[in-house]
């Protein structure tokens, strides 16, 4: 009989950030697994609606979505988890379903995944106590894990490290050449130089680190007299007011747009159409962006202070800065725009972030995790 | 194949004549790519138009449009003549000469020589026109299953056809929207036969042709052929060897062609049966496509392994994801000739095809309809019960919130049409005249008077259900679509389950053997059983489904309630974004709202 392997998660389909990217992923790794008879999934989201799965990544009887039910979530996954060799608990906010699951059943391995922020805290000492009679925590970058160990004095051996990976239906572009519909619907010309954000645009969640590019980007002006900044991500009104404002102040509203929302199927395209992902962030646990940013070739900037040195292999794929230091930024820029890559480099990118973290390397290390 | 258009106009000069034909001519282009020609009678002001797709004889013989020797007859032509080496030796054997080795040829020798008679005797996929220098007129003639559209308009200064509804737009001839489109297009998911989207241009019924008078510039529409309704086969064993005989000469036949064919594989059982048929006959001369998707729920890629490995047949199988979908949406909204519900899966096979040097696929569309595919066969009788009930029962139907069972208002209706909506509409009148912003009587009286042949009076049970799946919905919807997205790549498709010999003969045998109780097209399986493994017979209908309610949810350019004013339409989407509504209702609503 293979293992059965429980999945609990909060939201996997009805959002679409980076925790909610990893489940998808390991979603389909539990499918594919499953379709070989290695284990037998079940995945079960709190706060998705029945029919928001995507069809890409399990099957229908292999998935329930609670609808926000929490006290049915947290029964059904009881009984459920007792009957489970392995569960898997998608974030912190689940730690107390997983403990009682070993609890009642001690033979059940429950693993953790660890990513960011929600971790980095300091935690009540029942929550303390439950993360550590889990079986293991696997921490989606080195960063996150030395938090685990050096805030929660999770011993090292408890700790597994699995960087996230490229999602597996995303578009690899052969051609890196600049797409004309994205050109002609921003209003850019093939030359202009362009440098690309993709996070939520919210309030709450300032640490992306846009309000350095916004700053430094009077100064590239100077030197780039074309040169535009495309802030891409779902915004919030109070965030989009107050980037107006900032806008305003530098005097740079040619140089910038706030685009939004980007659709899935033009994700790919939107990093073709750059020439540069800039995101120093502070609070990154990986970012997945990243990584689907240099598998379009694009070359990246990325914070030196969290996850993202462990997206960029601590800067063999791409450029780390101080976050802090917006001359080091502008610097880094100044010197990506003066050389930018040349489609080999491009291809010789891609291909080394596939190799790093590509969708079936990540698969066989959740086989391996639940073969342990 | 091809596209054609004409324009007969006394006022026109000829070179007007010759312009206008061209631009109709030009925008049927994907349809044609290969020719053009156009030909004018300078003196009756007849113009013919062709674009040319060549499949048969692709040397410049086939020229169209096509003189007969002395020059007294001319014809342009869309589509195959299955039979034609037949007919043409016989019309050799009578003393004929041919120039070339077309079918277009054989179509106006057959006319010389059996003159109207010669319709009936065709058996293919065909529209054409012939002009008769001598008599002074010209035909329209359409093939007996209603495979190939024809449209035509009339007014008293001009007679225009084509191929397609959108070409009239260049005819140099103003043509006023058809108000009631909108009305038909949100109860049917389709535009009724005959009507179009444009006011004066309807389609000529299948199996008929037009008689048009150049001396008075009148015109008749006639029957030619009728499908047999006398039951004639009773027995279950002798149904059996006749359905494979037929279909086997039907496949055979339409494996003609002097380019390369293929054919169109899902892994269900109508096309699995005509792949593993045709390939008997291709003789490894042959490659099945099929479009195969990341989202598991609607891959059948693992019982179409079952038959690529028993068959000779190349396979080739397309993954089409959701990008493709977003990236071509406006392309295939731009092809659609006339609004439909369907029709965007075969726009992605058919691309497939052309990209793997396909000029024509045999198709399984139609099994469904004869042998009883459809729920509509187990829905019929209820439907026929409850139609007894009192009308004023009925119409509270309509405040039932589940949309099927609101459907079941249109049992109030005099017309058979109701019973048709009941089974397969898509809004309910109250629910259209709020989108429309019209009154809700208007809607009603608009659906009523649709015109029905009188045969469906005679017909009960799943005769009627058949009857209604062939007539509406596979000939206004599922035809009209398979032809106009197959074209707009360039690509033919031939349907052998309604060869004119088979659907013939499927009509003979009583329903009592034909349609199973348990097993939908229990008949067609029972024929194929040792030629089809298990796998293949006995599962579950899956149909030739994509993943449209995950990617127009998706797709918030389709789905976003902020698009819609109406306030029907933004509720309905909203619905349908708590999935309470099938993506078709909601597709209806962009069409009507944002693509029209």
């Amino acid at each position: 009989m293979p293992p059965k392997v429980l999945f609990l998660t909060l939201k996997v389909f009805g959002f679409t950030g980076g925790i909610e990217k990893v489940c998808r992923s390991i979603c389909r790794a539990l499918y594919d697994l499953g379709e070989e008879n290695t284990l037998e999934p079940t995945v079960y989201s709190m706060y998705d609606k029945y029919f928001e799965r995507d069809s890409r990544y399990l099957k229908k009887q292999q998935y329930q979505g609670f609808n926000e039910h929490r006290k049915y979530f947290v029964i059904k996954s009881l009984l459920k988890g007792i009957r489970s060799d392995v569960i898997i608990l998608s974030h912190i906010n689940l730690l107390s379903v997983g403990y009682l699951i070993k609890r009642f059943s001690p033979k059940t391995k429950v693993y953790l995944i660890a990513h960011g922020i929600e971790i980095w805290r300091k935690l009540p000492e029942p929550k303390l106590k439950a993360l550590n009679r889990l079986d293991k925590i696997i921490a989606v970058s080195h960063f996150t894990a030395e938090k685990i160990k050096s805030i929660h004095g999770i011993k090292a051996e408890k700790i597994e490290i699995l960087n996230n990976c490229i999602d597996p239906f995303y578009f690899f572009p052969e051609n890196f050449s600049k797409p004309e519909p994205l050109l002609k619907r921003y209003g850019l010309n093939p030359n202009q130089k362009i440098l690309m954000s993709l996070s939520r645009v919210v309030s709450s969640e300032k640490y992306k680190g846009y309000d350095n590019t916004i700053s430094i980007l009077p100064q590239l002006i100077k030197k780039y007299p074309e040169v535009v900044y495309l802030i891409a991500g779902k915004s919030d009104e109070e965030e989009k007011l107050r980037l107006e404002k900032l806008i305003i102040k530098h005097q740079i509203a040619d140089h910038i747009k706030l685009i939004g929302f980007i659709d899935e199927a033009e994700i790919t395209d939107h990093f073709l159409l750059s020439d540069i992902f800039v995101m120093p962030s502070k609070k990154e646990g990986f970012g997945i962006v990243f990584i689907e940013a240099m598998a379009s070739g694009l070359c990246v900037v990325a914070g030196n202070k969290d996850g993202s040195v462990d997206a960029l292999k601590n800067g063999e794929l791409g450029k780390l800065v101080n976050p802090d230091d917006s001359n080091e930024i502008e610097k880094t820029l100044n010197e990506l725009l003066k050389s930018p890559l040349d489609h080999e480099e491009k291809i010789a990118l891609q291909k080394s972030v596939l190799k790093a973290f590509s969708y079936e390397k990540y698969r066989e290390s959740i086989r391996k995790l639940i073969q342990q | 194949m091809c596209r054609i258009a004409g324009i007969i106009a006394p006022n026109f000069s000829s070179t007007q004549l010759k312009h206008q034909i061209t631009l109709m001519c030009d925008s049927m282009i994907h349809g044609g790519p290969d020719d053009f020609g156009v030909i004018i009678d300078e003196q009756k002001k007849v113009g013919l138009g062709n674009r040319r797709l060549s499949i048969l004889d692709l040397s410049s013989a086939g020229h169209q449009p096509m003189f007969n020797d002395d020059e007294q007859i001319a014809i342009t032509h869309n589509g195959e003549i299955y039979n034609f080496k037949i007919l043409r030796d016989q019309l050799i054997q009578n003393g004929f000469q041919f120039k070339t080795d077309t079918d277009t040829e054989v179509i106006i020798k057959a006319y010389q020589f059996w003159g109207e008679n010669a319709f009936e005797k065709l058996n293919g996929i065909f529209a054409f026109c012939l002009h008769d220098k001598i008599k002074n007129c010209f035909y329209l003639v359409r093939d007996q299953s209603g495979v190939k559209p024809l449209y035509y308009s009339n007014s008293i200064d001009h007679f225009t056809f084509a191929s397609e509804v959108k070409a009239f737009e260049y005819s140099g001839i103003t043509q006023q929207p058809n108000e009631n489109w909108k009305i038909y297009y949100l109860a049917f998911g389709h535009i009724p036969e005959p009507f179009t989207t444009l006011k004066n241009v309807y389609s000529l019924p299948k199996g008929s042709f037009l008689k048009y008078q150049l001396n008075d510039g009148s015109f008749k529409i006639q029957p030619y052929f009728q499908f047999s309704s006398a039951i004639q086969i009773i027995d279950e064993d002798e149904a059996i060897i006749r359905i494979k005989e037929e279909l086997n000469k039907a496949i055979k036949l339409q494996l003609i062609s002097d380019s390369t064919i293929g054919v169109l594989f899902s892994g269900g059982l109508d096309s699995s049966i005509i792949t593993v048929l045709a390939d008997t006959y291709a003789k490894g001369n042959l490659t099945s496509i099929s479009a195969n998707f990341d989202e598991i729920d609607f891959s059948e890629s693992s019982y179409r392994r079952i038959i690529s490995e028993r068959v000779e047949a190349s396979h080739r199988e397309h993954m089409i994801t959701y990008r493709d979908f977003v990236y071509n949406f406006d392309t295939i909204l731009k092809n659609m000739d006339q609004p439909t519900n369907d029709g965007i899966n075969t726009w992605f096979v058919c691309k497939c095809a052309k990209e793997n040097g396909l000029k024509s696929v045999l198709s399984g569309l139609g099994a469904d309809e004869l042998f009883g595919g459809y729920p509509s066969f187990d829905r019929i009788r209820k439907i026929q019960n409850l139609g007894k009930l009192s009308k004023e029962l009925i119409k509270s139907a309509r405040f039932l919130k589940n949309t099927k069972l609101n459907r079941l208002y249109y049992l109030s209706f005099q017309s058979p049409v109701g019973e048709y909506l009941c089974l397969r509409g898509l809004y309910t009148p109250d629910i259209i005249a709020k989108l429309l912003e019209i009154d809700v009587q208007t809607v009603i009286n608009c659906l009523q008077n649709i015109p029905l042949n009188d045969s469906i009076r005679y017909l009960n049970d799943e005769e009627r259900a058949s009857w209604f799946e062939m007539n509406m919905y596979m000939q206004n919807q599922l035809l009209k679509d398979t032809d106009f997205m197959s074209m707009s790549h360039g690509v033919e498709v031939r349907v052998p389950f309604l060869d004119v010999n088979f659907v013939n003969l499927v009509t003979s045998i009583h329903p009592s053997i034909k349609f199973g109780v348990y097993q939908k097209k229990r008949l067609l399986i029972e024929a194929y059983k040792k030629e089809l493994p298990e796998q293949i017979w006995n599962r579950s209908k899956m149909g030739f489904t994509f993943p449209f309610q995950e990617w127009i949810k998706k797709n918030k350019d389709i789905s976003s309630p902020d698009l819609y004013q109406n306030k029907k339409a933004k509720k309905l989407i909203t619905s349908f974004n708590n999935n309470n509504l099938h993506w078709s209702s909601a597709f209806a609503l962009y069409k009507v709202f944002h693509a029209s």
